[in-house]
């Protein structure tokens, strides 16, 4: 037993030696490889400081710019609260400038009517003038001159009345220049009729009214006044030859706006055809002694000023309906 | 002048057109002088009279300002029958008018002679009456052989 088991224990250190002998070169082999990954270790670690370093100084850099980004947030901040309220300013001065162009516009077709009155129906009596003061100077049979002077003061009149016009026209102001008033329709329809009363007579005129939906308008009486008379003397003098004229005055109410409309039975109006002139000054459609063409001319502008509207519908030989807008009647 | 035989007078200012009217009658004799008080009555008879010469007027003066139908609205409806008369018949604007919107809008239309801004003084008459004199002198001579001096004499 004694040698046999002095053999095996002697082949056991060898091979017990043999394995370390071996497991020392693996591990010399391993302790180099650790040893380069070791200097690449070094080496990487060498680099991340170096990034590190770098990346402390971009973000050094980053804080500054952060700080300067803030700054400019805060400037850019107040420039715009600066921007805001020079935009309030600028839309205030906007709607001015609208207001002011809206009234130059006004101005300016008040002017062209001035324009057109002076050079179409100013010009027309001077002439008739000058040319009767030439036949007058002139003539020599003493029976015309009774008839000459009368036609002298026949055109002194129209003159007369004409300028009258002028003056009529030039008074209306725009809405922002008169003060509206809350009227009762019914009080200014009896003072329109007591103003009409002989020619409602003798036409044997019926004026009804319904002002169930309003009997308040907005506006400024003179005007109310003017608008009532002019819609309702033209209904008389321009109806029909075979009947008595029936005027029917009605308000609706649409929205904030009152619309008043005036029904006759009258004449009518071609609208193909004189449609676009109806409101013109000097526009007359119907051979009548006392047309003059004065009347819807000074309404739509009356109505104009006051940012209403006014239009008409009609049948010839049936009759006509004018209608009016009164804007914005908030009561 | 004496040539001319019918005006018609289209002008709805009563005072205007009896003025004018002895004016004319004070040119020259034999004349018919036809008064329409708006362009509707002028074109109705126009209407009635396309083809008897004698009732067509030689001459019209006519107003812009009217009733019922005014002169641009005469104008309208005056241009397409010229071409059925076999007269010629001269057309004057005679306004009172001195817009000069009214005075273009006038003479772009060929069939106005020309624009006369009232009153029609005897001036203008007298004017007239030497050119159309002119013009029957320069007919006459056309009938010869002076063919190049018609051309300018019928500018005058």
């Amino acid at each position: 037993m004694c040698y046999d088991e002095k053999d095996s224990n002697e082949k056991l250190l060898e091979d017990a030696l043999q394995k370390i002998a071996t497991q020392n070169i693996s591990k010399n082999n391993q302790a180099e490889k650790l040893e380069v990954a070791n200097e690449a270790i070094h080496l990487q670690n060498i680099e991340k400081a170096k990034r590190a370093e770098e990346l402390s100084i971009a973000n050094e850099e980053l804080v500054f710019q952060n700080r300067e980004k803030e700054k400019r947030a805060d400037e850019l901040l107040f420039a715009n609260e600066a921007l805001a309220l020079q935009n309030i300013e600028k839309e205030k001065k906007a709607q001015e400038y609208k207001l002011i162009n809206k009234r130059l516009a006004f101005q300016k077709k008040q002017l062209e009517d001035f324009c057109d009155i002076i050079s179409h129906n100013l010009r027309a009596p001077l002439v008739n003038i000058s040319m009767l003061v030439d036949f007058i100077a002139e003539n020599k049979d003493p029976k015309e001159f009774p008839i000459l002077r009368d036609q002298l003061s026949i055109t002194a009149k129209i003159l007369n009345e004409i300028f009258e016009e002028l003056v009529e026209s030039l008074q209306i102001k725009k809405d922002t220049e008169i003060k509206s008033k809350k009227l009762n329709l019914k009080t200014y329809l009896t003072k329109v009729k007591s103003g009409l009363l002989g020619q409602i007579k003798s036409a044997d005129a019926k004026i009804d009214y319904d002002f169930k939906e309003s009997n308040v308008v907005l506006f400024p009486p003179k005007y109310l006044f003017s608008i009532l008379h002019n819609l309702i003397s033209n209904a008389i003098k321009y109806k029909s030859h075979d009947r008595a004229p029936v005027i029917k005055v009605k308000t609706k109410r649409i929205g904030t706006s009152i619309m008043l409309s005036v029904t006759d039975n009258g004449l009518g109006i071609d609208l193909q055809k004189h449609g676009k002139n109806v409101f013109k000054i000097r526009k007359v459609f119907h051979e009548h002694p006392d047309a003059k063409g004065f009347g819807l001319f000074i309404t739509k502008s009356q109505i104009d000023a006051m940012n209403g509207e006014i239009w008409l519908e009609s049948i010839p030989g049936t009759g006509s309906t004018f209608f009016v807008e009164f804007k914005n009647q908030l009561q | 002048m004496n040539a001319v035989k019918n005006i018609w007078l289209i002008d709805d200012d009563d005072i205007f057109v009896f003025l004018t009217s002895r004016l004319l009658e004070r040119m020259a004799d034999k004349k018919e002088i036809t008064i329409f008080k708006n362009g509707q009555q002028a074109i109705d008879h126009f209407r009635q009279s396309l083809a008897d010469n004698a009732t067509l007027p030689d001459i019209i003066f006519l107003d812009l300002m009217m009733p019922v139908l005014d002169g641009w609205g005469f104008l309208e409806e005056y241009i397409p029958l010229c071409l059925q008369f076999t007269k010629e018949i001269t057309l004057y604007v005679l306004s009172s008018s001195v817009s000069p919107q009214d005075l273009m809008r006038a003479k772009a239309i060929k069939e106005v002679k020309n624009y006369i801004i009232k009153p029609l003084s005897i001036t203008h008459l007298q004017e007239w009456i030497l050119r159309s004199k002119l013009r029957q002198l320069f007919r006459s001579h056309c009938a010869g052989d002076f063919g190049s001096n018609c051309a300018t004499l019928a500018r005058v």
